[in-house]
C-alpha cells in the first residue's frame, strides 16, 4: 500500500520538478531577461487585478446570497438555492461564449471579471450556505442577549465562523481565475494562461512558455499559503452535547423583501438567463443542420471513454493513499497527501506542459496518447477522488475490518468484504465528479490530446475559433447536459454535511 | 484446567509501557473480568488476546496451543475467538440476519436454522432477522453482536465492555442474561470493564490492572475483602483505611481493638474497613457494646434510603481532634449534626501488606 501511495505522490511531484529542472538548467541569465520584462509584468497587473476584482465580489455576492437563502424568511428560499448552485453546470467558457454571442464588442478587465463572478461565485455560496446551517443558533443567541445589535451579531459573531468556508471558497475561485483558458481567451483578455498558451502555440516548448509556467506556479503556490495561513489554527466546534437546535429565521421587511427578490432574480437572470437564452438562440438559428452528428457523436463518444477511463484511473490511484492516511495516518501520509493537493492546485496549462516535456525526454512512445491524457487529468482531479473516497473509509471503522478478521476471514476478504462495500457510495461519488471535471476540461486536452482526438470541450473551442457559434451551440448543449449531474451532486452533498 | 495462558507479556508504544510482565491464567468455562480504570492497558490486553495487536514478548496460549511466542502468532482470523466490542461495531450494510451468519461457513436451510437458533438465544424475536442496525436500540445491536460472535463457536469469548454503552437500567438485566447464556453453552468468557461494581457481579475470577500490571488476581469476594493495597481497595468499592497496631490478632486504631482477618506480625501496619461494616446507634444505647467509639456527627446527607454522615471520633489517649469518617447509615436512622453517636464494628479488619 505505502509503496503504491508513495508511487502516485511522486508521479505528482513531476509539474514541480519540471519546473525546477527546467529554470535550473535554462541558467538565471537566460531567465532573468524572460521573467522581468514589460510583458510579465503586465499579465501580472492583469491576473492581480482580476483576483483582486472577481473575489471579493464573489465572496460578498456568496455571502448575502446564503444568508438570504438559509437565514431569511425570503419567498422560495429552496427553489434560490438551488438556482445559486445551478451557475456550476455551465462551463466557464460557455459562459464567456454566451456573452460574446449577446454583446460581441465585451472585452478586457471588467468583462473578464464580471463573467468570472458569475461563473465561480456557487464555489462560495455552497460552502457558505452549508456552514450557516450548520453553526450553533444559541452562540447568536447569546451574543444578543449581551446586547449586541444584530449588525454587530453578523459581523462579530456570524462572520468569524464563516472564515474557513470563506477562506477555502476564495482559494478555489483564485485558483480557477489563474487557470481559466477559454473564458479569457474568448473575450481577449490576457491572463498568465493565455499568455502561456499563445506561447506555446508560436514557439512549441520554448523557454519563454515555461518561465511563464513557472512564474503561474508560483502564483499558485503563494496562493495556497496565503489560505493557509489566512484560515488560521483555530477551531470552530460546538462545544457542549446534544442536538442543536433549528436555525433562527429573520423575517424581512417587505422593502428588505423585493430587494433581495431583486438580487436573486438578477444574479439568476446573469448567470442562467444570458448563457441559457444566447444558446437556446444559437440552437434555433442552427436548426437541425446546427447537429452534425457525424462530428457531434464522435465527440460525445470520446468525451465519455475520456471521463470513465479518467475517473476509474484516478480512484484506483486514490485508494492506497486515502487507506493509509484513515489507517494509519503519520507524517509521511500527510506529505504524500499533501503532494496531490499541490500539483492539482496547479493550472492545467502548467500539468499539461509538464508532461510534454517529461514525455518528450523521457517517455516518447507515451507522447500525444490517451496514456498521457490521462495522466493529465490523474494529477489534476486527484483531490476529488481522494476527499470522497477518505469520506467514505473513514466511515468504516478499523474495528468492523477486526471483527471480520475474528470471525474467520483473511485480511484481504475482511477489506473487500467490509471496508471497500462500505466506502463504495462514497468512491463512486468522488469517480463521478472525477468525470464531470474531465468532461469539461479544455486546456490540458487541447494541449496532450493525440492528434484528430476531439472532445466535446475541444470540439466546441474548436467551433467558436472559427466563430461558428451556431455550429458550437450543441456541444455547449450537451456539455452542460452532462454537467447537470454534477451541479445536483455538490448541491446534494453540500446539504448532507449540513447534516439533512 | 486453564483454556487461555497468559505468561510475562510485555508490550509497550514508545516511552509508554502498555503491559508490564502480565501473567494470568482463565480456567475453563469460567467467566474471568479483568478491571482497571481507563489507560490500565485491559482494553490492549484483550485486543492481543484477539489478535488485534502484537506483543513485545512474552507468550499466550489456548487450550495448549500456542497462539502467540517468540517465534510464531496465529492471525487473528485462524485463532477462533469470538469478540465483541463496546459498540457492538455492527457491520452497517448488512441485515441483522447477515450480521449474525458472517461467521457462518454453512449455507441454505441449515444456516437460516443456525441463525434463528442463534436470534432466539440471545432473546431477538425472529420478525428482527431482516432489519438493519441503524434500526436497532443499543441493547438490541449488543444482543446481535453477542450472536455473531457465538455463531462460529469459539473456544473463547472477549467482551470489550460490553454493556457501558447501555442505559443504568438496561445494564443489569443485559449482564445477567449474558452471564447466564455465556454459562449455558459453556464458554469460557473475559470481560474487561472500568465498573467495579459490574466486574463483581459478572465474574468468578477477578483481576484487577493498574499501569500496565496486573496487580491482584482472584475470586471477586476475596479481593473486596482481602485487597493487597489500599488502591486496590478503593478501586472495588470505598473503604475506611486506618492505621493500627498489630498485637496478637487484634488491631487497635482509633475504633478501638478489631478483631483480624488473619493472624498477622505484631507492629504497626495501615488496616481497612469497608464502610457497610461501620455500624451506628444512639450514643447511650451502644455505650454496653463490646470495642467501638464514641463520635459526633458534624454533617448529615440524608438522600433518602441511605444517610452519609460525617463522624468526627472521639480520642481518649489525647487532646488533639479526633479523626472523622465518612459512615453510610440506613435511611431509618439519620442522626442530626451534633448528634453523639456509637461506632461499632461488624467482622474483622483486614491488614493491607503494601502501603
Amino acid at each position: 500500500m505505502i509503496g503504491v501511495a508513495a508511487l502516485v505522490s511522486l508521479l505528482s511531484l513531476l509539474p514541480i520538478a519540471y519546473i525546477a529542472v527546467v529554470s535550473f538548467q535554462t541558467g538565471w541569465a537566460t531567465l532573468a531577461p524572460l521573467i522581468f520584462r514589460a510583458r510579465v509584468a503586465e499579465l501580472l497587473t492583469n491576473t492581480v487585478l482580476l483576483v483582486l476584482i472577481t473575489v471579493p465580489s464573489c465572496v460578498v455576492l456568496g455571502l448575502a446570497l446564503a444568508w438570504l437563502t438559509e437565514r431569511s424568511n425570503l419567498p422560495g428560499r429552496r427553489c434560490w438555492s438551488l438556482l445559486a448552485t445551478a451557475p456550476l453546470a455551465v462551463p466557464a467558457f460557455v459562459h464567456s461564449y454566451a456573452w460574446v454571442s449577446l454583446v460581441p464588442p465585451i472585452h478586457g478587465l471588467f468583462a473578464g471579471a464580471l463573467i468570472s463572478v458569475i461563473a465561480y461565485f456557487p464555489f462560495l455560496y455552497l460552502p457558505i450556505a452549508a456552514t450557516l446551517r450548520r453553526l450553533d443558533p444559541a452562540i447568536e443567541d447569546v451574543a444578543q442577549s449581551m446586547g449586541l445589535k444584530p449588525w454587530a451579531v453578523f459581523f462579530r459573531v456570524l462572520l468569524p465562523q464563516l472564515r474557513l468556508a470563506i477562506c477555502g471558497g476564495a482559494l478555489l475561485v483564485s485558483l480557477h481565475l489563474l487557470a481559466e483558458y477559454g473564458l479569457y481567451a474568448m473575450i481577449r483578455f490576457d491572463t498568465f494562461t493565455t499568455a502561456i498558451f499563445d506561447q506555446f502555440k508560436s514557439t512549441f516548448n520554448g523557454p519563454a512558455a515555461h518561465m511563464l509556467a513557472g512564474v503561474l506556479a508560483v502564483c499558485c503556490l503563494a496562493l495556497l499559503s496565503a489560505e493557509s495561513a489566512a484560515r488560521g489554527t483555530a477551531r470552530y466546534a460546538r462545544v457542549g452535547s446534544g442536538s442543536a437546535r433549528e436555525q433562527r429565521i429573520v423575517r424581512l421587511k417587505p422593502a428588505a423583501t423585493l430587494l433581495a427578490l431583486a438580487l436573486q432574480s438578477l444574479t439568476c437572470a446573469l448567470a442562467l438567463g444570458v448563457p441559457l437564452l444566447t444558446l437556446g438562440n444559437w440552437l434555433i438559428v442552427g436548426g437541425r443542420q446546427a447537429w452534425q452528428m457525424a462530428e457531434l457523436l464522435p465527440a460525445l463518444e470520446q468525451t465519455l471513454l475520456f471521463g470513465a477511463a479518467g475517473a476509474a484511473l484516478t480512484t484506483c490511484a486514490a485508494i492506497p493513499i486515502a487507506w493509509l492516511s484513515i489507517r494509519s495516518p503519520g507524517r509521511l501520509q500527510r506529505v504524500l497527501e499533501s503532494c496531490n493537493y499541490i500539483t492539482s492546485s496547479l493550472p492545467g496549462i502548467v500539468v499539461a506542459l509538464a508532461l510534454v516535456t517529461f514525455t518528450i525526454h523521457f517517455a516518447r512512445p507515451i507522447y500525444q496518447t490517451t496514456i498521457t491524457v490521462l495522466l493529465a487529468y490523474l494529477l489534476m482531479f486527484l483531490p476529488r477522488a481522494l476527499v470522497s473516497l477518505r469520506a467514505g473509509i473513514a466511515q468504516a471503522p478499523v474495528e468492523l475490518e477486526n471483527i471480520a478478521r475474528s470471525l474467520g476471514r483473511s485480511p484481504t476478504r475482511a477489506l473487500w468484504l467490509v471496508t471497500l462495500r462500505l466506502a463504495a457510495p462514497a468512491a463512486a461519488a468522488g469517480a463521478a465528479l472525477v468525470f464531470l471535471a474531465i468532461t469539461n476540461e479544455l486546456t490540458a486536452t487541447l494541449l496532450l490530446a493525440p492528434n484528430g482526438t476531439r472532445t466535446l470541450a475541444t470540439g466546441f473551442w474548436a467551433m467558436t475559433s472559427e466563430i461558428d457559434y451556431v455550429a458550437a451551440a450543441p456541444y455547449a448543449f450537451l456539455m452542460i447536459l452532462l454537467s447537470l449531474p454534477l451541479t445536483g451532486l455538490l448541491y446534494h452533498q453540500s446539504k448532507r454535511t449540513a447534516g439533512r | 484446567m486453564s483454556a487461555l495462558e497468559l505468561h510475562s507479556i510485555s508490550k509497550s508504544y514508545g516511552h509508554h509501557h502498555a503491559l508490564r510482565n502480565i501473567n494470568l491464567s482463565v480456567p475453563t468455562g469460567s467467566r474471568t473480568v479483568i478491571v482497571g480504570p481507563s489507560g490500565s492497558g485491559k482494553t490492549t490486553l484483550l485486543r492481543m488476546i484477539a489478535g488485534f495487536e502484537h506483543p513485545d514478548s512474552g507468550r499466550l496460549s489456548l487450550n495448549g496451543q500456542t497462539l502467540v511466542d517468540e517465534t510464531h502468532e496465529v492471525p487473528a482470523h485462524q485463532r477462533l475467538i469470538g469478540y465483541v466490542p463496546q459498540d457492538g461495531a455492527l457491520f452497517p450494510h448488512m441485515t441483522v440476519a447477515a450480521n449474525i451468519g458472517f461467521g457462518l461457513a454453512t449455507k441454505g436451510v441449515v444456516r437460516q436454522q443456525r441463525i434463528a437458533e442463534l436470534m432466539d438465544s440471545v432473546a431477538l424475536s425472529a420478525h428482527m432477522a431482516n432489519r438493519w442496525p441503524h434500526e436497532l436500540s443499543g441493547g438490541q445491536q449488543q444482543r446481535v453482536a453477542l450472536a455473531r460472535a457465538l455463531a462460529q463457536q469459539p473456544r473463547l469469548m472477549l467482551l470489550d465492555e460490553p454493556f457501558s454503552a447501555l442505559d443504568t437500567g438496561l445494564r443489569g438485566a443485559m449482564r445477567k442474561m449474558v452471564a447466564r447464556l455465556l454459562s449455558d453453552e459453556g464458554v469460557t468468557t473475559l470481560l474487561v470493564t472500568h465498573d467495579q461494581s459490574e466486574a463483581l457481579s459478572f465474574a468468578d475470577q477477578l483481576a484487577v490492572m493498574r499501569d500496565g500490571r496486573l496487580v491482584q488476581s482472584g475470586h471477586p469476594l476475596d479481593l473486596y475483602r482481602r485487597p493487597r493495597d489500599e488502591q486496590t481497595a478503593l478501586f472495588l468499592g470505598d473503604a475506611v483505611v486506618l492505621p493500627a497496631r498489630i498485637e496478637t490478632g487484634w488491631a487497635h486504631c482509633d475504633l478501638g481493638p478489631v478483631p483480624l482477618d488473619y493472624d498477622h506480625p505484631n507492629g504497626s501496619s495501615q488496616i481497612m474497613l469497608r464502610p457497610e461494616q461501620l455500624q451506628l446507634s444512639d450514643a447511650q444505647v451502644g455505650l454496653n457494646g463490646v470495642g467501638g467509639c464514641r463520635g459526633l456527627v458534624t454533617e448529615s446527607d440524608f438522600s433518602g434510603n441511605s444517610c452519609t454522615l460525617t463522624v468526627q471520633l472521639h480520642t481518649l489517649a489525647n487532646d488533639r481532634p479526633g479523626r472523622t469518617l465518612l459512615v453510610r447509615s440506613s435511611g431509618m436512622y439519620a442522626p442530626s449534626a451534633g448528634s453523639a453517636v456509637h461506632v461499632s464494628i461488624i467482622g474483622h479488619a483486614h491488614v493491607l501488606s503494601e502501603p
